[in-house]
């Protein structure tokens, strides 16, 4: 599992749309934990070369945004909750 | 006429003599861009012209048996349109939401057809193609030569007028292909329209023509294409 941050110039709706229609593509789970228009931090599981996939597909983005930077933490699924996340990630 | 039945929502896509075994080739049918390809079976496959991966287009690929690679990082697509094999990770189980669009296709008097509103499901492809075959008044002698495809860059309502200016004999308009007698021959032309500005034309003689009466047509074929092009009155 993987928690992936993004930051840029990311309008809200039209990342995360992007985001899940990339995920589902590549058969990954897709949850958001945060999002701005400056920042979007998503878990995703699925095999690892297909997360891999999805990184560099969001690191294109749709037209509308722009990725500066992509960060990466592995996380652990036990006992974690999406404020955990946040707080492991910051 | 046996053709009849394909009238019924299909579009004739190439020449079924243009696309061999182990071969791919792109198309245009109204705006959409398409893959046909050929497996070594010669079961012939019509997809959206896309790989999933990075959108390159299929036809550009390498046919291998009964897969197509995509050029560009080699994602195999099986018959049924699924990646079964990305080369880069020979050992993950690709899932099959990476897949790219089928479209239903057949193959009936010489002409490779695609359901005109790509939205038939591939099983109805070849169940259609056997009730076009049954219900055909065609001597099972009777012979089929492609002679052409043609590009013109004229609207196919021009197209059909040109070809009844040209071969003043009788002519059938099906919609999707003209039926036309003349100088004792009977030729199918399969109408494609590739934009509202383009199409293509192919032509199959229903009959075996000599090499004379062969150069004949295609003399015709090409001043109807000069007169359309440059607007002049066939």
């Amino acid at each position: 599992m993987i928690a992936m941050t993004f930051h840029g110039l990311l309008p809200v709706q039209c990342f995360a749309n992007f985001a899940q229609h990339r995920a589902t593509r590549l058969s990954l789970e897709m949850d958001i934990v945060s999002q701005n228009i400056e920042h979007a931090c998503f878990v995703i599981q699925g095999p690892p070369v297909l997360i891999d996939a999805f990184e560099m597909a969001m690191s294109l983005g749709p037209a509308e945004c722009q990725v500066h930077t992509i960060a990466r933490q592995n996380i652990s699924i036990a006992d974690i909750d999406v404020g955990e996340i946040e707080e492991i990630i910051a | 006429m046996f053709v009849d039945s394909m009238d019924d929502g299909w579009l004739p896509v190439a020449l079924g003599r243009d696309v061999e075994k182990g071969a791919s080739a792109g198309a245009v049918v109204n705006g959409q861009d398409i893959v046909i390809w050929r497996d070594k079976s010669g079961q012939v496959h019509i997809w959206e012209d896309r790989c999933p991966h990075r959108g390159m287009k299929l036809s550009f690929g390498f046919v291998r048996d009964d897969h197509i690679a995509c050029l560009y990082h080699g994602w195999e697509f099986g018959p049924s349109g699924k990646c079964h094999r990305i080369p880069a990770h020979p050992e993950l189980d690709v899932p099959p939401s990476i897949c790219t669009k089928t479209y239903a296709a057949a193959e009936v008097a010489g002409l490779i057809w695609v359901a005109a509103d790509f939205e038939r499901t591939t099983s109805d492809t070849y169940g259609h193609a056997q009730i076009v075959s049954q219900s055909s008044n065609l001597r099972s002698d009777f012979d089929l030569v492609a002679l052409r495809s043609i590009y013109i860059d004229a609207p196919l309502v021009d197209i059909c007028d040109g070809i009844a200016g040209i071969f003043r004999g009788s002519v059938v308009n099906k919609g999707a292909y003209l039926l036309v007698e003349a100088d004792h021959l009977h030729l199918l032309f399969g109408l494609q329209p590739v934009s509202n500005q383009c199409s293509a034309v192919h032509i199959v003689v229903l009959g075996q023509p000599d090499v004379t009466m062969s150069k004949t047509l295609l003399q015709k074929i090409q001043i109807l294409r000069l007169s359309l092009e440059q607007g002049e009155v066939v």
